[in-house]
């Protein structure tokens, strides 16, 4: 067999991939070919380099979803708009600084625009419930952004085109108002900033939340599996305790106490499921496995103490 | 063993006629299924956690988007696999749009990326350190095309069989290993002043 063929079957070899056949020539080749033998020792040294790739951090996977989450309610993928598809190598490099700064100055002129020409905004219409919506009727106090024509010929008197439209709003009323929890819920779930979304946790974690709305329940459920803020994690887990114990919530614990890579949310949760010891198998079950198996000394001691609790009664 | 293997499937595939139906939460337990695969792949293959993070959603938008289309005609893990086998493909050519932005540079073998040869005169002790091999294999695996660092990705990182990835990248066996082949080379030459 020619050289060249061996050359190949080489990483076939590093990477178990020959038959005992396959590897019998080789072997033999090796003992009389010094460039393969070089080859597969090098081989060898470039598989130790690049090593192995460990399992995703809980962090990044949270984020992750995160972020899926949101990319989900607003199916527009990163990186697959036409800035990013689009092919810039047509621009020179010697035109790219000057065609940036007009792309700035342009950019700029325009913001300008739209501050300066609206009327102070002040704090906003406050909104007395009932309301049909949030938004306002009128385009007063309205910011109008990322227009989309769909229909740009006036030649027959009429045009089409969608537009993003922002407008400040003061919100006043219960936490038991159907939108004021939808508001909550949104930010809790969506909002980039965390203290936002501790603050949405903190408020729809309170005893006079009379008329829990399973959106609302949804959200915190979210918030407590995949929010990268312990603090978040937290509150959503405290105010779920205000919830009728269901199947929902019991897996969403349960979900933290063999999931959450910080001991003291697996503690939180815990004790939230402490109650339901006697009647739940399943709690039984999670709670008997942590005894063993949980990293923390803290978190088997206290599961062993929930498990013979219930075993005693 | 099969009994469970079956139970599991019948179980995935009620999962998956119910996201079907546009049950979120059906949707959301089969991500939580395979989503760590799918994130630990994707950084296997870009080596950056927020590329990684683009990828994943990018996979499962894409998943939400294809599933009510999903047959049952292969196994639900390979049908998602083969979505984040073309992503990973894709993701590198947009990266590939991104940087003609801003290099000028000969491609070879239609990598599209710069790389910088290791240089020779490094100095030993900075040879030992451990994070610099791994910028350095980086570096190696970026200049790669976008097939030969997956076929290398998915056997080395991954430890898939080139049959496998021959399944996953719909093309013959003998073509993987050629990817295999060529990649390995590629790092070889390229890490070796590294390994000097």
């Amino acid at each position: 067999m020619r050289h060249q063929k061996f050359k190949e079957w080489i990483p076939l070899l590093a990477y178990d991939e020959l038959d005992e056949d396959q590897k019998y020539l080789l072997n033999e080749h090796l003992a009389v070919c010094a460039e393969c033998r070089e080859q597969l020792d090098e081989l060898k040294e470039v598989q130790q380099a690049a090593g192995s790739v460990g399992e995703p951090s809980e962090t990044l996977l949270r984020q992750a979803r995160r972020e899926l989450r949101i990319g989900l309610r607003h199916p527009e993928p990163k990186r697959t708009g036409w800035f990013a598809d689009w092919n810039w190598s047509w621009l020179v490099p010697s035109f790219r600084t000057a065609v940036a700064g007009t792309l700035c100055l342009a950019i700029g002129l325009a913001a300008g625009y739209f501050v300066y020409r609206q009327p102070s905004a002040g704090e906003g219409p406050i909104i007395n419930r009932p309301v049909a919506g949030l938004l306002p009727a009128s385009p007063g106090n309205i910011s109008v952004g990322n227009i989309r024509f769909i229909d740009a010929d006036a030649s027959d008197g009429n045009v089409e085109f969608t537009y993003e439209a922002t407008a400040p709003v003061h919100l006043r009323g219960s936490v038991n108002d159907p939108l004021i929890q939808g508001v909550l819920s949104e930010a809790l779930t969506d909002a980039q900033n965390p203290g936002v979304r501790l603050r949405a946790a903190s408020l729809l974690n309170t005893d006079q939340l009379k008329q829990p709305d399973a959106d609302v329940k949804r959200a915190l459920i979210t918030a407590l599996k995949m929010d990268e803020n312990n603090g978040v994690r937290k509150q959503a887990l405290a105010a779920l305790q205000n919830f009728p114990f269901d199947i929902e919530i019991r897996d969403a614990l349960l979900y933290v106490l063999n999931n959450d890579s910080n001991p003291a949310m697996r503690i939180a949760a815990i004790d939230a499921v402490r109650t339901e010891r006697y009647r739940d198998p399943e709690v039984l079950r999670v709670l008997e496995e942590k005894m063993n198996t949980d990293g923390n000394e803290y978190i088997r001691y206290r599961s062993r103490a929930v498990v013979q609790e219930a075993k005693q009664q | 063993m099969f009994r469970e293997q079956y139970e599991m499937d019948l179980d995935e595939r009620e999962l998956i006629l119910e996201a079907q139906k546009g049950e979120g939460a059906a949707f959301e337990e089969l991500v939580y299924r395979y989503d760590r695969k799918i994130l630990k792949l994707a950084f296997s293959y870009t080596k950056d956690e927020e590329d990684a993070k683009d990828v994943y959603q990018e996979v499962f938008i894409r998943v939400f988007r294809a599933l009510p289309g999903f047959r049952f005609d292969s196994r639900f893990s390979t049908w998602l696999y083969r979505i984040a086998v073309n992503v990973c493909l894709s993701y590198k050519s947009r990266a590939q749009n991104r940087e003609h932005e801003s290099l000028d540079m000969d491609d070879e073998q239609g990598s599209g990326r710069s790389f910088d040869p290791v240089s020779p005169d490094l100095p030993s002790d900075q040879k030992a350190l451990g994070s610099e091999i791994s910028q350095h294999v980086r570096a190696a695996l970026e200049a790669l095309s976008p097939q030969q660092r997956l076929v290398f990705t998915l056997r080395h990182y991954e430890g898939y069989k080139l049959k496998e990835i021959a399944a996953l990248m719909n093309c013959a066996e003998g073509t993987v290993k050629k990817y295999l082949f060529t990649a390995t080379e590629r790092l070889r030459h390229q890490l070796r002043p590294v390994f000097q």
